[in-house]
């Protein structure tokens, strides 16, 4: 089996070692980091959300494999970023002032980075502006918020506010998640998109990050 | 009456197919062997670090009436205001799997172990949960009476607003057990409960799901719980409550 399909197989299965050793025997074999990353990592990755999709693999499994994802991304990014290979996006991601909750926020996380964004998790509690600030300082295309309580769920029409207020809703995009945050409250807040779960959440970021 | 409990892990450990179903795994499929041994892993740390503590106040119905009335929106209606008055006893109650295992679970995300983390959070949340009912059992041993249902009732659920919970804890203060109240309503260590537990005959805990709040749930666990409750010489503690937890 060739390095890169092999190192795709083995993020499958979710072999973080394996998937650490297995980048850098390609970057030793003088494979181009790019090339490494979208037909071994990525490729890897797709073949796991194709399963997640049709049920055969479940949440565990996909994190076991975006946890490799991330062993082999720790080992290659020095050298993309050598190698001007960019990344898919950034997004700045968080959960909102007064909520302390992030079980959801982090699997969001783990999901866009194993689909090869770049996340600047900005934790629980965090202040609207905050938000808005790692935005503009990083580049980032879209603004995750996830809240669980309906108290601080009014949090997140503040920073989509911001957003709009600093001229910003051409770049950067809102999507906002959490147990009590429903399609109709999005849309009420003017959010740009919602995630019913981690997986859906990923696939809206993709799709706001294409019309970006 | 006022009680603490100090309850072990092992009585709170939920089902593996419980845990499994809350990490996403559904009950109808098999779990991948690596699955199984997260959450074998996860089931040892579990019992290492929880720390589960629950405290409950009886009070009466007029008493409970104040509480609740002051967590209610002006011209709010909750469920309580039809299963309460049919209750034979009532207890405000808080409890806790502990913050070094919520600390243990952050930990987990922070370091990059999310498989072990969603699997320690999935025993943590549902062990919340039975923690609730271990706290109910504890309301009726003493005079316990083969009729009557214990269910625990929360803030966030069924009409009582999760705001609720501040004349909760303005009542009941269980920072005796090192529980708190933030701003927004947020207890802290995260994985605890809070409620009232309302121990009545079985048929005083059902109704019919068409209040206005209903529009809004997604769960419907009342129907759950109210299905628990089928057999009238079924046992006083009925578990499968929807306490607030996350």
């Amino acid at each position: 089996m060739d390095l890169l399909k092999e190192l795709a197989e083995n993020l499958r299965l979710g072999e973080d070692e394996a998937v650490r050793a297995g980048t850098r025997a390609a970057l030793d074999a003088g494979l181009a980091p790019g090339e490494i990353l979208r037909t071994g990592l990525l490729a890897g990755m797709a073949v796991v959300g194709g399963e997640f999709g049709r049920r055969e693999i479940f949440l565990p499994d996909v994190l076991l494999a975006a946890r490799a994802m991330q062993a082999g991304m720790e080992v290659l990014r020095p050298h993309l970023a050598r190698d001007g290979a960019p990344e898919a996006g950034r997004v700045v991601l968080g959960t909102v002032q007064g909520d302390l909750h992030d079980i959801g926020k982090n699997l969001v996380g783990i999901l866009l980075r194993g689909a090869g964004y770049e996340v600047i998790d900005l934790g629980t509690d965090v202040p609207a502006a905050r938000f808005l600030e790692a935005a503009e300082t990083s580049g980032a295309g879209v603004i995750g918020l996830s809240a669980l309580l309906t108290t601080t769920m009014p949090r997140m029409a503040e920073v989509v506010s911001l957003v709009r207020e600093r001229g910003l809703g051409g770049r950067v995009k809102v999507v906002v998640g959490g147990a009590p945050v429903t399609q109709a409250f999005a849309d009420g807040i003017g959010a740009d998109g919602w995630g019913f779960d981690a997986e859906s959440a990923v696939r809206r970021v993709k799709a706001l990050m294409e019309s970006v | 009456m006022r009680r603490v409990l100090l309850v072990d892990p092992a009585a709170v450990l939920p089902t593996r197919q419980q845990t499994l179903v809350r990490a996403g795994v559904p009950a109808d499929r098999t779990p991948s062997g690596r699955t199984l041994d997260l959450l074998e892993e996860a089931i040892s740390c579990f019992l290492l670090e929880a720390d589960p503590i629950g405290v409950l106040e009886e009070l009466s119905y007029e008493e409970f009436l104040a509480v609740h009335h002051d967590g209610m929106p002006a011209g709010g209606t909750s469920v309580l205001d039809v299963v309460a008055p049919r209750a034979s006893r009532l207890a405000l109650f808080a409890a806790t799997v502990g913050e070094p295992l919520c600390a243990r679970i952050r930990t987990l995300f922070a370091e990059g172990n999310a498989p072990l983390g969603l699997f320690l959070d999935a025993l943590a949340s549902e062990a919340a949960t039975a923690l609730a009912g271990q706290v109910g059992k504890a309301l009726v041993e003493e005079r316990p009476d083969p009729q009557l249902a214990v269910l625990a009732y929360s803030p966030g659920y069924c009409g009582w607003p999760v705001t609720g919970q501040r004349a909760l804890f303005a009542r009941l203060d269980p920072g005796e057990i090192g529980i708190s109240l933030g701003e927004s309503a947020l207890m802290s260590p995260v994985k605890s409960v809070s409620g009232v537990l309302v121990a009545a005959p079985a048929g005083a805990h059902r109704f019919r799901p068409a209040f206005e709040f209903c529009d809004a749930c997604t769960d419907r666990t009342c129907l759950e719980r109210m299905a628990t409750l089928r057999s009238p010489s079924g046992p006083a503690l009925v578990k499968g409550s929807t306490p607030w937890t996350s």
